[in-house]
């Protein structure tokens, strides 16, 4: 039983810890949150090349891009 | 338990509510809102333009829709400044460089201020990016606009226009009123 209060208690801690973490930014504030290294993929043309090149050499289609892979690097 | 976990989404929700509890509404007075000088217009307030109709846009460099509003704010101070509107842009970028840069590449032939506090988009409650707000000759709220699209164009200047002919009837009403009083 002391158990069980002991886990509930060090949740409740973990739970309150990690909504410390958590803010609201009001809209005006959010020009950090705008620039493009903060999207989450910061370079979609490189990513997109680079997951090319990987299905290319991978000989399978590569889920992301779509293009079917031949082996040649040609596709 | 249960009354635990409905204690805590109520308080969740509560604190939703009273977050857009805040925000000005139509109807409503308009705070006053001080602007520090940007670009080439000088630093002025909300309030020094009672008696005029006033069109005030929350903008950010960073904002895309910011950037589509700018042509129809031009367009909205160029053809009706003259019958009493005022346009008035009040940047909120924390780095004040950024408009700066923004302001060299986008010209506005509207009053521009900066809030690098974010002073008045608190006091207004601005709720998203741009945000407008259209105010009446007696400091009255009559429209809040969230984001912008090409096609709100035709809306939001149907109501300008609306308010501004409103406006002459009420003060030409008011003017007979008060030279019945007079005689």
């Amino acid at each position: 039983m002391k158990r069980v209060k002991w886990t509930n208690a060090g949740g409740a801690f973990c739970l309150v810890l990690a909504l410390s973490g958590c803010t609201s930014v009001a809209p005006w504030e959010r020009g950090n949150l705008a620039k493009p290294i903060m999207a989450p993929d910061p370079a979609p043309l490189q990513s997109s090349l680079r997951v090319h090149v990987y299905a290319s050499r991978e000989a399978a289609g590569a889920a992301t891009f779509g293009a079917a892979g031949g082996g040649c690097g040609c596709n | 338990m249960k009354k635990k976990l409905s204690a805590l989404i109520s308080a969740l929700l509560g604190l939703v509510v009273y977050t857009s509890c805040n925000a000005v509404e139509s109807g409503q007075p308009a705070p006053k809102c001080e602007i520090a000088a940007l670009g080439s217009s000088s630093a002025t307030d909300t309030s020094r333009y009672q008696g005029k109709v006033v069109y005030v846009d929350f903008w950010a460099s960073w904002c895309p829709p910011c950037l589509k509003a700018f042509p129809f704010l031009n367009t909205l101070d160029y053809d009706l400044h003259d019958k009493g509107l005022e346009v008035i842009g009040v940047n909120v970028d924390e780095n004040i460089s950024d408009a700066n840069e923004f302001l060299k590449n986008h010209a506005s032939s509207f009053v521009v201020g900066s809030d690098t506090k974010g002073v008045c988009p608190k006091s207004f409650g601005v709720m998203g990016m741009p945000s407008s707000y259209l105010i009446d000759r007696k400091g009255i709220v009559r429209l809040v606009h969230i984001g912008f699209r090409e096609s709100d164009r035709e809306e939001l200047r149907h109501s300008i226009e609306k308010l501004l002919g409103d406006n002459d009837q009420i003060s030409s009403a008011s003017n007979t009123e008060n030279l019945n009083h007079h005689q």
